[in-house]
């Protein structure tokens, strides 16, 4: 019981600490700080209390435009944000989460225009995997270079985003680009691989049932399968895995490859579901965010759903309280930034630290 | 003052004990002349470097006085100890790798003038200290550039470029082949000639008896005896070092005082030893780990091995003797196959494993119980059952395959807990909260899971509660006496000559010798650990 | 335009890439010797930029520089306290940081010019003439070569950073020495970005560092954490970044292999020497 209290505390001192944070900084540069954070909550979830009435009298669903627009700005930070978070389980820092969604969804926008001639059932799940194996294989160079060059992961994929973006944003303007279209993009994906999405503009597609199914996929892999305890055993301690047996640098590239799948899958799901193609530099940073995501979520499947959740409510409610209030957005980013800073003062101590006299 | 009554260093009453509870100094006593080559011996765990320590400043010791040239000292830190004239050279160089030689003599007491260090002058004056010493030193080059015995030598130089009369050397002659541990000690005798003193720690009774003028031998925690060294002999000194035998590891219950030939045992662990003759175990000896002609270099100074010949019978227990440090952790990481030897083969069950992986020989029958649990053994973070799993995870009778089952690992793992009288609260309880001796009980039990017919065992009772060892040794008699072989690695004599068949004693990473059960005379092993000679 | 003239051109423009990212890259350095993991340098450049013509554009510019050069030592005090006396991850606290550079100076040019790009600002152009920077660029990896080898500072900040046991044991506290590099790379990096800002651009655009933050630390790497080395990395990225820009539009090749050749460099020079980083790099102070 007071474990759970605990618990609650880590996850919502610094939370609450950010946004208290966030409503002085709007105070202090002259912003109506009380009004902004109302536009923040209303553009998070909408109506929900008028539609829980409606729904409460009538029997009638009506999700708030909002609402759907925070899961889809969840989607792609789920996906990517539980990419980080199974890195981390293997005691790997992967910084390099923004260049393998870029790669995923490239890859699956070309898949998708590319393959004409294709039934949905094949082109679909096609291009989804193309994407996630792009992600996964750029990891996997991070990974392979850590494990038998020593190369420190961190540096490597944080100049791999940049060659990521540097490649997509060639491909975009050069070769892979649409020539009707004005802004750098590809080609439209055929109807055959695309996902379901609501009209309206709300951005919510299936690929956030994609995302909240990947969690408990991820959970599974950790908590129940040879492979996620082996990840779990590297992470926790690498000599007494390797003392036991298990292949360190060959669960250091798989790791890696799998977080890279996830990131990559964040991309193409961004793809089939939003876009319809890949726009150049479409992401404001989805890879960068999914680090905060992963932390707050305690680098666990069911907390980076939930931390998901939060970011993408905070992102897409921001948008709202900036055109209603003209609060500046970036007051979400901040408040993510602090979020990071206070979990994980929190998140990287190790009780049982050695002690030796 | 009275020259003879007070001597030069005298430390008197000294008492230490660490926050675990270990005590390393109980009551030691010391007293050294001024000029004086004096040296300490003593196994192990006796607490010669902690005294030491004490002396340098490095603790501060919980009761005990210390008089320096007739005033009492107190000493807060090194540095403190080094303005007082004394000098430590510790038996892991403490020379900063990546620094040039005379920068890490310089670190701390760089001579400068506005902040800019005054290379060459420093140069120059560690130039002269190494002159009068007949010592040529590279200065410029990086530390990790020089061997161990130059590293040395640029220690000593440190310690007297800040101002030492009193030089402490902590094993200095550990890594030196023969002719440079001869070099070390005619500079030793230089500085003693130019009114140093001498204060040196060593395992090699030979060193003590040509150098030493007078030596201090150190038992558990206590200074036991203090004589001159030329009146004094390796059997006698060997004899101090080691004391009364103690016999504790295999008896079950508190043992009675009927020492006899046989180790003291409980009626049950007799029983079991009257099914397997103790040696040789079986009427045709089966081979179960073979080390053929095996040579491993050495990281960081140390020996490695050179050419050592070992066979591991079933049902029998292989000690493994020597002074840290001489080629245990290299034999048993290169068998387990986590270290790559230069040359030589390992025979497992009759098979060649040399070129496989851990895994496979892990797989194959081999178990292995690693040098530090915390740190090679455990996975702290993980529960018990987690880490009795570990290794075993891809093997389904365990709860282990591709997706594992969490019922049959929960069920084995309370099955094993009762089995070995493991204290954990639950299965699910994570390892950093048992003891010591539980830890190691979690270890044991997860070597012994896959029914190896070979253990490799390090350290397997350092520092632990008697209680605690008992009961592993009673998990390895029952396990031994199902036809498992073991090798055990310990620096504690009393251990192995209690536990094991037959003891093979390993000397700056060479074989000195094997010796049977009925050959084991603390005495000559002593002999061999310290000087390499055979029995 | 001849060939001579374009070369002159190349030139020019190569140093003036350049010299933000020798300022920042040997912050990096001091952080990084002294053996704290600095991937905030971005974040630092980001907060000096935008600070220098705030306070520069109001206060005048020399208030602007100090401005600048305090922000960026304060983020360097921040990021010493969180990860050596509270003992949070170097990578998380670096993150983070730039993070939170990146958001608030956009959130707070927007809430204080009222615009996302303010226009640019000549008196702040004028008043500072380029080539102080280029000269504190060229004059800065010779001095920190002499400082770092030469001084008894450079030699504790260097065992620092290779062993925090050993420098204990030689009566040197490893807290001040990293205090100090810590604190002296947020100065200079956020020197870097004032330089961007009020020198090169005349005005703050939104992330207007654009990954020279981290340029300057792959710079850092390639040059094997060694000023004179990190500064030639330096000037080779400025140069390919320069001859991209000239080059735009002329050649076959894509402006985008020559700017991704930096960071492929760096993930070639951080695969072949492993063994050059401190040694005691990324590591907790108390463990």
């Amino acid at each position: 019981m007071r474990a759970t209290w605990r618990r609650v505390v880590i996850v919502f001192g610094p939370l609450f600490g950010a946004l208290a944070a966030g409503w002085m900084i709007i105070a202090l540069t002259g912003g109506d700080a009380n009004g902004a954070m109302w536009q923040l909550l209303v553009g998070a979830v909408g109506d929900l209390p008028g539609a829980t009435h409606t729904f409460l009298e009538t029997g009638r669903v009506a999700v708030p435009n909002e609402l759907l627009r925070s899961l889809a700005k969840a989607t792609p930070l789920l996906l990517s944000g539980l990419a980080v978070a199974l890195a981390l389980r293997g005691g790997l820092f992967n910084i390099g989460a923004e260049g393998q969604l870029m790669v995923g969804a490239l890859t699956t926008a070309w898949v998708g225009y590319a393959a004409a001639g294709l039934p949905l059932w094949i082109h679909l799940p096609l291009a989804l995997a193309a994407g996630a194996c792009a992600g996964a294989g750029w990891a996997a160079m991070a990974g392979a270079l850590k494990a038998w060059r020593g190369a420190h992961e961190v540096i490597v994929t944080i100049m791999l985003n940049y060659v990521a973006i540097l490649l997509t944003h060639w491909l975009v303007n050069g070769p892979m680009r649409d020539s009707t279209s004005l802004a750098p993009a590809t080609p439209q994906v055929l109807p055959t691989a695309r996902l379901w999405a609501v009209e309206g503009g709300a951005n919510f597609s299936a690929g956030f049932g994609i995302a909240l199914a990947s969690a408990p996929l991820v959970a599974f892999l950790l908590r129940r399968m040879a492979l996620g305890y082996e990840i779990r055993a590297v992470g926790a301690n690498p000599q007494a895995a390797r003392a036991a047996g298990i292949r360190v640098g060959w669960i250091t590239v798989t790791v890696m490859a799998l977080s890279g799948a996830l990131a990559g899958l964040a991309g193409a799901v961004e793809v089939l579901g939003v876009h319809r193609r890949f726009l150049d530099a479409f992401s404001p940073g989805y890879g960068f965010d999914s680090i905060a995501v992963a932390l707050l979520g305690n680098l666990n499947p069911a907390g980076v759903v939930f931390s998901a959740l939060l970011f993408g409510a905070l992102g897409s409610g921001a948008v709202h309280m900036e055109a209603f209030t003209g609060t500046a957005r970036q007051i979400a980013g901040i408040i993510q930034a602090l979020v990071i800073l206070a979990v994980g003062v929190r998140a990287f101590r190790i009780p049982w630290r050695d002690r030796k006299p | 003052m009275d020259a003879v009554a007070e001597p030069f260093v005298h430390m008197a009453g000294i008492t230490k004990t660490f926050a675990t509870g270990v005590v390393a100094n109980d009551d030691a006593n010391l007293a050294v002349q001024r000029g004086t080559i004096h040296a300490i011996v003593g196994e192990n765990g006796a607490g010669k470097t902690t005294l030491m320590n004490v002396l340098y400043g490095r603790y501060r010791p919980d009761a005990g006085r210390i008089r320096l040239d007739g005033r009492d000292v107190e000493f807060r830190s090194p540095a403190d100890a080094i303005k007082a004239g004394i000098g430590m050279v510790t038996q892991h160089s403490t020379f900063l790798p990546a620094l040039t030689a005379i920068e890490n003599v310089l670190l701390g007491h760089e001579p400068a003038v506005l902040g800019v260090l005054r290379l060459r002058a420093a140069m120059e004056r560690a130039e002269e200290i190494a002159a009068k010493l007949g010592i040529t030193l590279d200065w410029r080059a990086r530390a990790d550039t020089l061997s161990v015995a130059t590293l040395h030598k640029a220690e000593i130089i440190r310690a007297l470029y800040r101002g030492a009369r009193i030089l402490i050397l902590d094993e200095p002659t550990a890594a030196l082949a023969p002719q440079e541990a001869s070099q070390l000690f005619s500079l030793l005798h230089d500085l003693v000639q130019s009114g140093h003193t001498v204060l040196l720690i060593t395992h090699r009774l030979r060193e003590v008896l040509e150098h030493a003028d007078r030596v201090t031998v150190m038992r558990a925690g206590r200074t036991v005896a203090d004589m001159a060294s030329d009146s004094t002999t390796a059997a006698e000194l060997a004899s101090v070092m080691v004391g009364p035998s103690r016999k504790v590891y295999l008896a079950a219950e508190p043992a009675g005082e009927t020492f006899g030939e046989e180790p003291t045992l409980a009626p049950s662990d007799r029983a079991a030893f009257a099914v397997v003759e103790r040696h040789p175990p079986h009427a045709a000896p089966l081979p179960v780990l073979e080390v053929r002609h095996l040579i491993v270099p050495g990281q960081h100074g140390r020996p490695g091995l050179q050419d050592v010949s070992l066979t591991l019978y079933a049902g029998e227990v292989l000690g493994i003797a020597g002074v840290d440090g001489s080629g245990q952790s290299e034999l048993c990481e290169a068998i387990v196959g986590l270290r790559t030897p230069a040359a030589g083969t390992i025979l497992l069950n009759g098979k060649d494993v040399t070129h496989r992986p851990p895994a496979y020989r892990l797989r194959k029958g081999l178990a292995y119980c690693p040098e530090d649990r915390q740190r090679d053994g455990l996975v702290l973070g993980f529960s018990v059952a987690e880490n009795l799993l570990l290794g075993h995870h891809r093997e389904p009778e365990h709860g282990g395959g591709a997706i594992l089952n969490p019922q049959r690992l929960r069920d084995a793992t309370r099955m094993v807990l009762q089995l070995h009288h493991i204290e954990a609260p639950s299965p699910e309880t994570a390892a950093a909260y048992l003891s010591g001796g539980n830890q190691q009980k979690v270890v044991i039990a997860r070597c012994l899971l896959g029914k190896p017919s070979a253990l490799v065992a390090m350290h397997l009772t350092r520092g632990l509660d008697l209680a605690s060892v008992r009961r592993l040794y009673s998990i390895l008699e029952a396990a031994r006496s199902q036809g498992l072989g073991v090798l055990l690695v310990s620096l504690d004599l009393d251990e192995l000559t209690e536990a094991a068949d037959r003891i093979a004693v390993l000397f700056s990473g060479r074989l000195a010798g094997i010796v049977t059960r009925q050959e084991m005379d603390r005495d000559t092993l002593g002999r061999m650990m310290t000087t390499g000679a055979a029995h | 335009m001849n060939s001579e003239s374009a070369l002159a051109v190349v030139g020019v423009m190569a140093v003036r890439q350049a010299c933000p990212l020798i300022l920042a890259a040997m912050g990096g350095i001091l952080s990084e010797r002294s053996g704290v993991v600095n991937i905030a340098l971005e974040g630092f450049m980001l907060a000096g930029a935008f600070v220098g013509v705030w306070v520069g554009s109001t206060a005048g510019i020399w208030a602007g520089i100090v401005a600048a050069l305090v922000a960026g030592a304060a983020l360097g005090a921040i990021h010493f306290i969180l990860t050596q006396r509270l003992h949070m991850n170097q990578i998380v606290s670096g993150v983070a940081l730039n993070l939170l550079a990146l958001h608030a100076s956009t959130f707070l040019v927007r809430t204080l010019f009222h615009q996302a790009n303010p226009p640019r600002d000549a008196k702040l152009m004028e008043a500072i003439p380029v080539i102080w920077f280029i000269m504190a660029a060229i004059l800065l990896p010779p001095v920190l070569h002499g400082v770092l080898y030469h001084t008894v500072f450079g030699l504790r900040l260097r065992a620092t950073g290779e062993s925090i046991a050993g420098t204990k044991m030689a009566g040197i506290n490893p807290l001040v020495m990293r205090t100090w590099g810590v604190v002296l790379s947020g100065v200079l990096a956020a020197g870097a970005g004032a330089y961007l800002s009020m020198a090169l651009v005349g005005r703050f655009t939104e992330d207007m560092v654009s990954g020279r933050g981290f340029i300057a630390l792959a710079a850092v790497v390639c040059g094997r954490w060694t000023p004179l080395g990190s500064a030639l990395a330096c000037v080779a990225f400025g140069a390919f970044d320069a001859l991209q820009l000239h080059l735009q539009g002329t050649v076959a090749l894509p402006a985008e292999f020559l700017r991704a050749i930096p960071y492929v460099l760096t993930i070639v020079a951080a695969a072949l020497f492993r063994s050059s980083p401190p040694a005691d790099l990324g590591k907790d102070p108390d463990e």
